[in-house]
């Protein structure tokens, strides 16, 4: 069980991230308290940090640091066009995928009669 | 508002071995140095962050040890992706506590099975009454003792070396909760060859006495001939050190075989 749910977490780390992000800019340790909050997912600076990285190494984010109002500097990721585009494609495939889920868990078929 | 530039020396070296933990985890996950830094950048800030909203001067040893303990272990770093550990434990995926070690059975009762064939060469070669014809003496006579030894001695090296083939394949299964690869594999190799070693010699024995059997119709000298070089003890302390050698080179390579770790993990 352990297993299954460190597989599908890891399918969703990516699109929970750029999710976020999509409400707006946001520093890591923002990015990250949204993320542990969301029940089920449970996300952790171990995988959202390493993440970041590799999303800004893709091109999907950008990083600009920014001094704080009351402590220190902050990093802000914001979302690039090409993270956006990446984005839609992934909430149309998580839609396709959801629906075909919940048909099969319900015991519809094709066609959604039971 | 913490006062963070005046932050301890000690409580900033905390802060800094926290860093460097986990940067040596990142390193051999194989990531870029560029990566490594802005993931250590990210990290040190939420840290900072932390320290912002709980203290209201310059942080103390306590409160940086406080923060650091709610985060993850340097260690959850190696693969972020497949090791990673939520906090909230989900009982269903608990592990059970490690049971404990335990000595192989079947070594044990592999290595037990040959002490009746050591007990039946004892008598064997202790004759209750000796019947000097060369070297046949021995075997001509036998013991009563050693009679009723006999079928546990004969099936001891069978028997020893099945349970030692099964001792072994369940230890290397058995992922440490089973001990007992040398009681395993002496049962399996080491006391076939030996119980072997006095067999051959015995056989080794009786061709020569048949071979330096007296002749005198057809060679009166042949006491002094071939036969009687090859019964010298020299050459009896060469046979016996050329078989310890094979049962010891073999049981090192079965020792070592025994001991790789099975593909894949299994």
């Amino acid at each position: 069980m352990r297993a299954w749910i460190a597989q599908v977490r890891k399918g969703l780390v990516e699109v929970c991230i750029l999710a976020v992000l999509r409400k707006g800019e946001a520093y890591g340790y923002q990015l990250l308290q949204e993320l542990a909050q969301a029940e089920g997912l449970a996300l952790t600076e171990s995988t959202v940090y390493p993440m970041l990285s590799r999303l800004r190494n893709d091109g999907w984010i950008t990083v600009r640091a920014a001094p704080s109002p009351s402590g220190p500097p902050r990093r802000y990721y914001r979302l690039t066009p090409l993270g956006e585009s990446r984005l839609q494609q992934m909430e149309t495939y998580w839609g396709q995928i959801q629906t075909s889920t919940n048909r099969f868990l319900k015991g519809e078929t094709e066609n959604g009669q039971p | 508002m913490a006062s963070l530039e005046k932050m301890s020396a000690a409580a900033q070296s905390i802060i800094d071995h926290h860093l460097d933990a986990i940067e040596s985890s990142l390193r051999e996950s194989g990531m870029t140095r560029s990566e490594r830094s802005n993931i250590l950048e990210d990290v040190e800030n939420q840290i900072r962050e932390m320290l912002e909203e709980r203290t209201s001067g310059a942080p103390q040893e306590n409160e940086v040890r406080a923060v650091i303990a709610e985060l993850d272990a340097p260690e959850s770093y190696l693969s972020p992706q497949d090791t990673e550990t939520p906090r909230p434990a989900l009982p269903e995926t608990t592990t059970p506590p490690p049971s404990p070690c335990h000595l192989s059975k079947c070594a044990v009762i592999g290595a037990l099975w040959a002490i009746p064939f050591f007990v039946w060469a004892l008598f064997l070669v202790i004759p209750a009454e000796y019947v000097p014809i060369g070297m046949l003496g021995v075997f001509m006579t036998g013991s009563a003792w050693s009679a009723k030894w006999l079928l546990p001695a004969v099936t001891a090296p069978f028997v020893t070396t099945l349970l030692g083939i099964i001792a072994i394949s369940q230890i290397r299964h058995s992922q440490g909760r089973l001990y007992g690869r040398g009681l395993a594999v002496g049962a399996t190799l080491l006391f076939p060859l030996l119980a072997a070693l006095p067999l051959c010699l015995r056989v080794t024995a009786v061709a020569f006495a048949f071979l330096n059997r007296p002749n005198e119709i057809f060679d009166p000298s042949y006491n002094h001939g071939l036969a009687w070089l090859l019964s010298m003890p020299l050459l009896w302390l060469l046979a016996v050190l050329f078989w310890m050698l094979v049962a010891l080179a073999v049981t090192r390579w079965t020792w070592r075989y025994s001991g790789k770790p099975l593909p894949n993990g299994a």
